[in-house]
């Protein structure tokens, strides 16, 4: 059946005075095109049916209206209609009379109109699911009235909120067999139905649009009320993966999904954030918290000891863009998250850290024009902070510490007197700092077009004084179809990210940043001095303040990613698509470091500028055949073929000594000429691959699915450039056996299916040019030579050559079950998954006799394991509505081989090194040191223990690991892991007559996190720096604790002891949202409005003493520390959401 | 539309797939290919450059001082972050993961790589022979120096030859014998190329004298008394070198001096330092508070000192206690005394040119006055005590400004053997001669017992570092650790 459509003419022009909308004028083109008719839509009978729609769609006042056609043919006057009233009609052109309408209506309903114009004709009006479009079609013969026997009464409502459903259609079962025609009829207004039914017929059918069909027996009686609930599976059933989607009743992997509007509420830079704590398995840490910080994901556990672990990002079929801050949560649909190899494997090379798929809205075919709109404001301020000494605990802890010692105390009681509080400098550079952010969005489409239109600007300014974080992004997603064989789109994200940031990170003494400095520098020293100037501490150490106020660091990235698709049907069911892929990013950075900071002056003033620029290019072929054998067998293929290029190139130059403050980093040239540095790289790979995948379903019961691919990289050694990767999965839905009891518990199981996968996938993530020798003058500047005092570059040997080099293999095993209980009202899934990589690209210590420390090379194998469960539960319906969102997940990891070398030692951070240990049969990256064994209490104590450096009375004890008398470096052990043996999120919302209440908990159990934080408390760099309150409470003859030492003793060699390594276990109120929707709002244009408060970072259960347990200070690296992090914001935000 | 849209597509397919014959030949754009190098004699003088550029680094000084002062009677340091470094060594508790130990021992080897590399492909190339024969003896020299180094701290180590090198060489150690008659021939070879005067009349490369100084040096580690007198007379015999007499002792180190023909070989500094290209040593070394002379410049939380009961062996007269920092002047004029244990050697001085926390200082590692004094030391161990010893020790005692001896004066080799260690120590301290000195006379374990540290025979050689022992079965660890 053909159909044409009027498409609302006001609405058009309504979109053109858009502003916002020059650029979707030039994409959108309109042509005619013949379209299935949906096969979903309800009859309407009912007059007052089709008045509530047109009254929700309409904008004149009190839904009256008046018209007067004039001979015009009655095509024509819909069209005129459809313009006054938008709301678009829909018919098949075939069956629409030639009839000529005249006649004039005066304050009617719009309905009235329309049953007017169809008058005498053999159409009704059609209402299908998206309310905005009525389809007109031919009435068919609906009542047979020879033969009836009983009139059926009753009400159809719906089963979670109660009210009653209009437009429902009932029909008799069997009716069409018996009398040659259907009976039936649909629900008016108020829910409620009359019918009259043949007496050898026993059965009604209740189906509606987006309603689980329900079959009632008759039985005798004459009032049948039935509630109809809705089919989440329904709307919620198409699944996103790898070049394609599924049904997902028809998966077969373990992949898990998270719709747009269930993504973390609150004010959020980035697209990880939104999916913290969401999905079993899936691991989101905060690398900074400060605005725009980055966030560090693991799937699934770390495969990977040297080269990179973060997933694959996917966005709208676009390979390899960690979208990072340049993207609007709000244009999100769905993040899918494939998790086993049977998902992952079609992404071959790249897809053993896990794929994350993005895809984001879409304009929906014939739905008018509407604009969402959401604004926020809020505040934040920190959530935890450190507890110090103030000046005078200080003072008084400094010179009993040096009395004790046998020194001069550093502090008379003079100074003592006089200090007062001293500065507290945490206190100084903490704030409380606003967040805003706006969120605007276009949406619709005419059946030949559909487009999506979003802008974003986020503003967050930093807890810590001076930082903060800007964007501005804005997205176009336009699909057009050319006749009804080709269908054209682009997908286009572009942002502009600005940065201001202070000096932060992990550097020491004089290249402390702001957080650093201010847990450090002594309370007595001052902020400035006499003259006004930042004052200079005679510690190592910057001023904090100065540091945050004069040292400019602005950081800018541009960002454009996006694709452009054809879609060619070739057949019926064979589809074709070509899909081209940009990326682009550039960024920039500029720093001035003037001279009122220590750093400043030691610089002689020091400005940096340095340009980045990342791109790559996609250019991908696929083909899909799908084919019904019969209704019993289903088989769909799909193959592709993809070349991506990937090309990065920087310049950075820096200058000192300049005359002047005013140019900042804008005039290098009015620097010393002779303290001008300079640098520049390019690096490019490539990758080559072709895949495949078959599915296949038999009966709905049993699922098989093979995927395949080839990947060809640059990266790899001449004799290892391609690598393939199989993967198969099998599921099984048992409930969809007929041997599937339908009788007591059973009946409660509305959905049961078996999956098992198996699969191999790999890992390239280890930079360019490693398998090569290669020449260069970067291994340090060391190589330079210096003769008679001048500077000679040097060239030499940086790498041994690695022909073999190739891909890092994960083979991974899952079984799994979905399950649907209650009508689905509960679902979920269970999963079980062993991954084990072999081959690992590991950086390997080799002798350095060699020339060389290490060398890549495919050594060792590592394992992760665990069990995943995720349920999602709508505990009660109705008025009261209540639904919880459950997931947690156990991981086991361990290194299982590293070839013959016993083990390897890592890290370096701080002055100590080597505190995390790779060893066999114990996780990646464990923490490595000595066992704090309380405090030796007497000089008897002392000299019973084993033989330990600088032992002494109030000193740190230690741990003879090894029994063999004598505290040395064998007595280093594990203390522990970064890896939570369990997490948890659970989301809880409850609805009650507007209102909408989100609770969201996210938990992570049984890690631990180094906290170097707290060594500068235990030990500091330096005499006299400040340190953590606790300190206090040290041993002294007369308070013999063994919690802390005296700090009498200042020696370093067992500084990384298990004192620093703190269980991290955490329990965090993440999201807190309170949301309230205005109901029957009766104002032109307006069709929702609601407003929220909300709160992020509420409160965190942990004994972690750490600003924040959820951090690592060493980005996704997998050695994970916590030094100097910024420190955790709690945000409260206020705002509005209206569409219209 | 579509009629455009369908070849487009096709055509763009057969663009990408055309252009990239062999899309998967990985290129390389800021690193070379070793088939485009080493051809030209250019590129055999930028990879020679790599290995002098292993000898020098900013840290040398400290680390030198560290591991071959602050076990001694001459230095310590407290504070700073590089107090895990230094106290272990002081504590005579060092273990075989000492971060410098690694340091110091992959560095080494890094260069004689690069050595090696120099040395296996300059014979090919097309130059000229003169020059050619120097770069394979500069290189020579400075792959059996480093090899030097390597000796003194860990005894005789892996010797490595050839560039040819993989990740699965498990090289083991050489024997005491292969080792020194090893440096011993690389040097006498190189002696024979090297120019008495710089090569390219550059300052920092070795020359015949650095040669023959090496070789005297390794002699007398190595107690060749008789080797080790006559190879200091061969450096004598060049005429090269003199002493530093032309100003204060303690001049020789200032920046006018500091390329003096009493410099044999040292480690030479930029003019224009940065963190890479200048040394540390003053940043580490100067109190709180103290005001530089050439401002700004940055103190480092770490402190090296001087043990006071080392400052007492020098005369009042002796010009070369000018070298340490007894008290200064703070910002508010006041004068801070550091007191017992607390001088510090500010034997290199500050230059107007300098980084943050970097000096043009070259660190010196032979020079004139070590070649007197070692052929000094070498005949009184040949032949007790004697006029031409003396006499060499008194050369080095004039240019400093304290009385001189007769051979009368010296009862015994034993005495002159005791008088002229006291005397190396006031002359090369902060050089990091002493823990070498000390051993040479069977003292270093005996000295630091009596500061009380657990010092024992084995600690007379630092351990192979731990990462090198686990990652090379054939390495045997020395005795003790």
């Amino acid at each position: 059946m053909s159909t044409t459509t009027i498409i609302k003419h006001s609405l058009w022009k309504r979109f053109q005075r858009g502003s916002a909308l020059i650029l979707l004028s030039v994409i959108i083109f309109l042509s005619g095109l013949d379209l299935a008719q949906s096969q979903n839509e309800s009859v309407l009978q009912d007059d007052s049916i089709l008045a509530q729609v047109i009254s929700e769609q309409k904008t004149s006042e009190k839904n009256l209206m008046s018209i007067n056609f004039t001979k015009v043919t009655l095509e024509k006057a819909l069209e005129i209609l459809a313009d006054r009233i938008n709301v678009g009609f829909s018919y098949n052109p075939d069956v629409m009379p030639n009839k000529i309408v005249s006649f004039e209506m005066r304050s009617v309903q719009a309905h009235e109109i329309i049953y007017k114009l169809l008058e005498g004709t053999n159409l009704e009006p059609v209402l299908p699911p998206s309310k905005d479009v009525i389809i007109l079609r031919e009435k068919e013969d609906r009542i047979n009235t020879e033969i009836f026997q009983d009139t059926i009464t009753g009400i159809v409502t719906d089963a979670e909120s109660g009210e009653p459903l209009p437009g429902v259609n009932v029909i008799v079962m069997g009716s069409n067999e018996e009398t040659g025609s259907t009976i039936g009829t649909t629900t008016r207004m108020d829910g409620t139905y009359q019918l009259d039914v043949p007496e050898e017929l026993n059965t009604l059918v209740f189906t509606f649009v987006g309603y689980q069909r329900l079959e009632v027996n008759i039985d005798g009686r004459t009032e049948i009320n039935v509630q109809l609930s809705s089919d989440v599976q329904l709307l919620d059933d198409v699944v996103v993966v790898g070049y394609g989607t599924v049904q997902k009743s028809d998966l077969t992997g373990s992949v898990n999904s998270i719709s747009g509007d269930k993504l973390n509420v609150g004010s959020q830079a980035s697209v990880d954030q939104a999916i913290q704590g969401r999905i079993p398995g899936v691991q989101v840490t905060q690398t900074s918290a400060e605005p725009g910080g980055a966030f560090s994901i693991r799937i699934r556990g770390t495969n990977s000891i040297t080269a990179g672990n973060e997933p694959l990002y996917v966005i709208d079929g676009l390979p390899g863009a960690n979208p990072l801050n340049s993207m609007n949560p709000a244009d999100i649909q769905s993040i899918e998250v494939l998790k086993d190899a049977s998902a992952t494997a079609i992404y071959g090379a790249r897809g053993s850290n896990g794929v994350i798929l993005i895809s984001t809205k879409q304009g929906q075919k014939g739905a008018p024009l509407e604009i969402n709109y959401n604004g926020s404001v809020g505040f934040q301020e920190a959530a935890k902070k450190l507890d110090l000494m103030n000046a005078q605990e200080y003072m008084s802890f400094y010179n009993n510490v040096h009395i004790d010692r046998g020194n001069e105390p550093p502090f008379s009681q003079q100074q003592i007197n006089s200090i007062g509080n001293g500065t507290n400098w945490q206190d100084e550079v903490l704030r409380t700092a606003a967040i805003q952010e706006h969120r605007i969005s276009f949406s619709g489409g005419s059946e030949d077009t559909q487009y999506f239109i979003s802008g974003n600007y986020f503003d967050q300014s930093g807890i810590v004084m001076e930082s903060g974080f800007e964007k501005i992004s804005g997205r176009v997603n336009v699909i057009h179809s050319l006749g009804e064989k080709v269908r054209v789109g682009v997908n286009l994200n572009n942002s502009l990210e600005m940065e201001n940031t202070v000096p932060l990170g992990l550097g020491v003494n004089l290249q402390s940043g702001v957080v650093a400095t201010s847990l450090q520098l002594p309370p007595t020293d001052p902020i400035r001095d006499s003259e006004g100037n930042f004052a200079f501490s005679e510690q190592d150490l910057s001023n904090s303040v100065g540091l945050a106020e004069t040292v400019d660091n602005f950081g800018e990235v541009k960002r454009l990613f996006g694709n452009a698709f054809a879609e060619v049907n070739l057949l019926e069911n064979w589809t074709a698509r070509v899909n081209l892929g940009y990326n682009q990013s550039s960024s920039q950075r500029d720093i001035f470091w003037n001279t009122e900071t220590l750093r400043g002056v030691l610089e002689n003033g020091l400005a940096v500028k340095n340009y980045n620029e990342g791109k790559d290019y996609l250019l991908e072929v696929t083909s899909e055949f799908e084919h019904d054998f019969n209704q019993q067998n289903r088989i769909n293929i799909l193959g592709g073929y993809s070349f991506q290029r990937f090309e990065n190139l920087g310049f950075n130059a820096q200058s000192r000594g300049f005359p002047t403050s005013s140019f900042r980093s804008n005039n290098l040239g009015s620097g010393d000429p002779t303290s001008n540095e300079v640098g520049s790289f390019r690096f490019e790979n490539t990758l080559l691959s072709a895949f495949g995948r078959a599915n296949y379903n038999f009966d709905d019961r049993y699922l098989l699915t093979a995927t395949f691919r080839a990947d060809g990289s640059s990266r790899f050694g001449e004799n290892s450039k391609y690598a393939y990767f199989p993967s198969g999965a099998v599921a099984w839905r048992i409930s969809n056996e007929d041997f599937f009891p339908s009788e007591g518990f059973f009946t409660k199981i509305s959905d049961l299916k078996l999956r098992a996968s198996f699969g191999v996938s790999g890992n390239q993530e280890i930079g360019n040019g490693r398998s090569l020798v290669l020449l260069g003058t970067n291994l340090g500047t060391s190589q330079i030579a210096v003769f008679d005092g001048n500077e000679f570059q040097a060239v030499a040997p940086i790498q041994l050559a690695n022909p073999d080099l190739k891909w890092e293999t994960t083979e991974s095993f899952d079984v799994g079950v979905d399950f649907g209980l209650l009508e689905d009202r509960i679902t979920g899934s269970i999963d079980y998954f062993v991954n084990n990589t072999r081959d690992l690209l590991l950086e390997l210590p080799i002798p350095t006799t060699s020339g060389f420390s290490s060398s890549l090379q495919n050594v060792g194998d590592t394992k992760n394991s665990g069990l995943e469960f995720t349920i999602t539960s709508r505990n009660l319906v109705g008025n009261f509505a209540w639904s919880t969102d459950l997931n947690f997940a156990t991981l086991s990891n361990e290194v299982t081989n590293l070839g013959d070398l016993p083990r390897i030692l890592q890290g370096g951070t701080r002055f100590i090194s080597d505190f995390t240990i790779l060893n066999e049969g114990d996780p990646v990256n464990s923490y490595f040191g000595y066992v704090f064994d309380g405090v030796f209490q007497t000089e008897s104590e002392v000299n019973s223990s084993a033989t330990q450096a600088n032992a002494m009375v109030g000193g740190r004890k230690f741990k003879d690991i090894n029994g063999d008398g004598v505290i040395n470096a064998e007595d280093r052990t594990i203390l522990g892991d970064p890896f939570p043996d369990f997490t948890l999120g659970l989301n809880n919302s409850f609805g009650f007559k507007g209102f909408e209440l989100d609770l969201f908990l996210e938990g992570r159990f049984g890690f631990e996190l180094a906290n170097f934080t707290n060594i500068d408390s235990e030990n500091p760099i330096d005499d006299l720096r400040n340190r953590q309150r606790y300190v206090l409470d040290r041993w002294t003859p007369s308070n013999p604790t063994n919690e802390n030492p005296s700090y009498v003793n200042p020696s370093r060699t067992f500084d990384f002891n298990s004192r620093v390594v703190e269980d991290a276990s955490f329990l965090r109120l993440k999201n807190l949202r309170l949301a309230y929707t205005f109901p029957n709002i009766n104002i032109t244009g307006l069709n929702s409005l609601s407003v929220y408060g909300s709160a992020q970072n509420l409160f965190t259960i942990t004994d972690y003493k750490g600003f924040n347990p959820d951090i690592n200070s060493l980005g996704s690296s997998n050695v994970r520390l916590d030094y100097a992090a910024y420190p955790l914001a709690r945000i409260i935000t206020f705002g509005v959401n209206v569409r219209l | 539309m579509k009629y455009i849209t369908k070849p487009l597509i096709v055509f763009s397919l057969l663009v990408v797939i055309i252009a990239c014959d062999n899309p998967l030949q990985e290129k390389t754009f800021t690193t070379l290919s070793p088939q485009d190098f080493f051809n030209t004699a250019e590129d055999a003088e930028v990879v020679l450059n790599s290995v002098y550029g292993e000898l020098r680094y900013s840290d040398i000084t400290r680390d030198s001082v560290t591991l071959q002062e602050v076990c001694t009677d001459i230095a310590l340091e407290r504070s700073g972050g590089i107090f895990t470094f230094n106290q272990p060594i002081e504590e005579f508790t060092w273990s075989t993961t000492h971060g410098w130990l690694q340091n110091w021992w992959e560095r080494r080897y890094r260069g004689i790589f690069k050595a090696n590399t120099v040395l296996d492909n300059t014979p090919d190339v097309d130059m000229n022979e003169q020059r050619k024969q120097e770069i394979l003896a500069e290189a020579r020299f400075l792959r059996a120096f480093k090899y030097y180094l390597l000796y003194d701290l860990f005894g005789p180590v892996p010797l490595v030859t050839s560039s040819e090198t993989s990740v699965l060489d498990r090289p083991a150690r050489a024997t005491e014998q292969e080792m020194v008659s090893f440096m011993e021939s690389e040097f006498r070879a190189a002696s024979e190329i090297l120019p008495v005067t710089p090569p390219r009349d550059q300052f920092g490369r070795p020359t015949k004298g650095a040669a023959l100084g090496a070789l005297t040096k390794l002699h007398l580690m190595t107690k060749n008394w008789q080797a080790a007198a006559a190879t200091a007379k061969e450096v004598m015999d060049l005429g090269a070198y003199d002493l530093f007499t032309e100003g204060n002792r303690t001049e020789l180190f200032a920046p006018e001096n500091q390329r003096d023909n009493e410099f044999i070989f040292v480690s030479v500094m930029s003019d224009t330092p940065d963190n890479n290209t200048g040394d540390g040593w003053l940043s580490h070394v100067v109190p709180r508070g103290y005001q530089w002379q050439y401002p700004p410049r940055q103190i480092f939380a770490a402190e090296y000192k001087i043990w006071s009961a080392f400052i007492n062996t020098f005369e009042p007269e002796d010009e070369r206690l000018g070298a340490f920092l007894f008290e200064f002047v703070n910002e508010e004029g006041e004068t801070i005394v550091l007191g017992e244990d607390n001088a510090r050697s500010l034997k290199y001085p500050e230059y107007p040119n300098q980084g943050i926390s970097r000096s043009a200082d070259d660190f010196p590692y032979i020079r004139y006055a070590d070649i007197l004094l070692s052929r000094a030391e070498a005949l009184n161990e040949l032949n007790g005590p004697n006029d031409e010893s003396v006499q060499l020790l008194n050369m080095v005692r004039e240019a400093a400004g304290v009385s001189t001896f007769t051979v009368g004066d010296f009862a015994s080799t034993l005495e002159f053997r005791d008088f002229i260690l006291a005397e190396r120590g006031r002359e090369f301290h902060t050089e990091s001669q002493r823990r070498q000195d000390l051993i040479r006379h069977g003292r270093f374990i005996e000295m630091a017992q009596e500061r009380g540290k657990p010092a024992q025979d084995f600690h007379v050689r630092y351990p192979i570092p731990q990462t090198e022992i686990e990652r090379n079965e054939n390495l045997e660890q020395n005795p003790g650790y």
